[in-house]
């Protein structure tokens, strides 16, 4: 444990758990302004006691606040999303973000994941390619056999990319990823997305962390990445077949054989011109009209699962013999949050405030 | 509240005791369907590949369900027109309609003649000429509505599930008679 207390990990320690700082001080009975001070760097070392009092509400063992890591700031993400989540629903999603990648971090350390480690970069302006183009080399480069793609995530993962799921706890973003030199690229999947949306999301930030090191405007990384996540899921030279004669019941039957959305269906259909503008808009209309847009698609299709975070804490207490109490110390949780964000499935997330 | 028909009363008395099996059968159906015919090769029916899927396991567990019932006969009429005769009182077709009540197809001679209520070879000429008609949602994932109406369209009646009780309401539309969808079949 190093001495210097770090404010950082106070601050995302707090918004994991949703407490403003007034939450915070009623629950370590110390005074907002103590916290605000800490927090703002006038007051560096602040007592054991009170460090204490701070681990006991926000229920992180003192290490956490003593650990010398360092936050990252959320990647970029489609601004009308950003901008329709609350600030403080960001906050915590940022401060969940940091704290898995920290996981991830100190468990790849002993953890060799069997993959092919060529998670590949393409500039699509120099090899003057499309979102299609690009999807269609890596249906290629990856071997993706013909038809659809069983499991997007197992793919991704055999890459070497690690797929998280977290409940983000709103519907509004479905999926963030970051890719930091020398780390495994890390995709963040929102677990309470139906399993349609999950695969679509899983491929438009597959595209984002092939395409984008060097942002380009937001609508145009938006649009790429949505071409890119419809050509990888349902390549045009296969589901044409599918998508003629175009109905809702017959999109309806397509996304079980292709599971992706009926809604990326149609909007594939229009993209590969198989449908007419009016078409489109008739689909859409009816599409609205039945309730799919407000209340789900029915037909659901069942969440990927990603396996190489499970496959990390596994080696870690089968080959390497960890006890849950030295998991929790290695992964700087209590020993209760532990066991209930890595081992009980299906719920992997950290707990919140309530 | 509007009267109900002295036809329609009859009708309905009928086939009351058997609302719950008449129902459910169609549910059945799209189940069979949805659940156990691979992704791959409904991902190439037709819309009329997929209805006729359908009503091929609705008549056959109509069948399964009715035929050693007293009264209830299956018949084929010329022109590959199935029909259930029950009780020389009513005979019975089923039909995909939609949320008007309403099918849409290509009507052939005999088909023409049963809407009609005109003499076919082995009806009773006095038995009423009904459709249980079954109408899917959007994507043909459940049923959303039963309903029973005579083919020339005078009245219409719709089977609710009330708990574990099933029973009929009146929901004839205010146009009468109920004509045919429009547009064509789709493919």
């Amino acid at each position: 444990m190093a001495n210097t207390f770090n404010r950082d990990m106070l601050m995302v320690a707090r918004a994991a758990r949703g407490f403003t700082q007034g939450d915070l001080a009623e629950g370590a009975n110390v005074t907002q302004a103590l916290i605000s001070k800490i927090e703002n760097g006038l007051i560096l070392d602040p007592t054991p006691e009170t460090v204490s009092a701070f681990a006991r509400a926000l229920k992180y063992p003192e290490d956490f606040f003593y650990s010398d890591e360092k936050p990252h700031g959320l990647p970029p993400f489609h601004f009308r999303k950003r901008a329709s989540l609350g600030s403080k629903v960001l906050a915590k999603i940022e401060a969940d973000i940091n704290i898995r990648r920290i996981h991830i971090d100190r468990l790849m350390k002993s953890f060799e994941a069997h993959t092919a480690k060529d998670f590949p970069t393409i500039d699509l302006d120099r090899n003057q390619w499309t979102p299609r183009d690009a999807a269609k080399h890596l249906r290629g480069l990856w071997m993706i056999p013909r038809g659809p793609v069983e499991d997007l995530t197992a793919i991704v993962e055999r890459v070497g990319a690690v797929v998280v799921q977290i409940n983000f706890e709103t519907p509004k973003l479905d999926a963030l990823s970051f890719r930091l030199p020398g780390k495994p690229p890390l995709i963040f999947m929102n677990s309470v997305v139906p399993g349609d949306r999950y695969r679509f999301s899983l491929a438009h930030e597959l595209a984002h962390l092939i395409f984008h090191n060097h942002p380009e405007t937001d609508e145009t990384m938006e649009e790429q990445a949505d071409e890119f996540a419809g050509e990888l899921l349902t390549p045009g030279s296969e589901v044409r077949p599918y998508l003629a004669y175009a109905t809702l019941p017959k999109y309806g039957r397509a996304k079980q054989y292709w599971k992706v959305s009926i809604k990326s269906l149609i909007v594939q259909a229009s993209r590969l011109k198989v449908i007419t503008p009016n078409l489109y808009t008739r689909l859409n209309v009816q599409y609205s009209k039945a309730g799919y847009g407000k209340f789900g698609e029915p037909f659901p299709i069942p969440v990927e699962k990603p396996s190489t975070l499970s496959r990390a804490i596994s080696h870690h207490m089968q080959a390497l013999n960890y006890s849950p109490e030295e998991m929790a110390k290695l992964l700087m949780l209590t020993k209760e949050e532990f066991v209930s964000a890595y081992t009980e499935r299906p719920r992997l997330r950290l707990v919140g405030k309530d | 509240m509007e009267e109900i028909e002295p036809e329609q009363a009859k009708v309905m008395d009928t086939v009351a005791p058997f609302l719950k099996r008449l129902y459910v059968l169609f549910d059945g159906a799209i189940d069979l369907y949805n659940g156990k015919y691979p992704a791959e090769v409904r991902a190439q029916h037709s819309d009329r590949a997929a209805a006729n899927n359908v009503y091929c396991h609705a008549w056959h567990a109509l069948e399964q369900e009715f035929s050693e019932e007293p009264g209830f006969q299956f018949r084929e009429l010329e022109g590959r027109l199935n029909v259930l005769l029950i009780r020389d009182a009513l005979v019975m077709r089923v039909k995909k309609v939609d949320a008007n009540g309403r099918w849409r197809n290509h009507k052939s001679k005999q088909q023409a003649k049963f809407d009609g209520q005109l003499p076919l070879p082995g009806l009773p000429p006095e038995a009423t000429r009904v459709v249980l008609g079954y109408h899917p949602d959007a994507v043909f994932s459940c049923v959303e509505r039963v309903i029973l109406r005579p083919a020339r369209g005078t009245w219409v009646s719709q089977i609710v599930e009330d708990g574990a009780a099933y029973e009929w309401v009146d929901i004839t539309p205010k146009s009468l008679p109920l004509g045919e969808a429009r547009g064509k079949a789709t493919r």
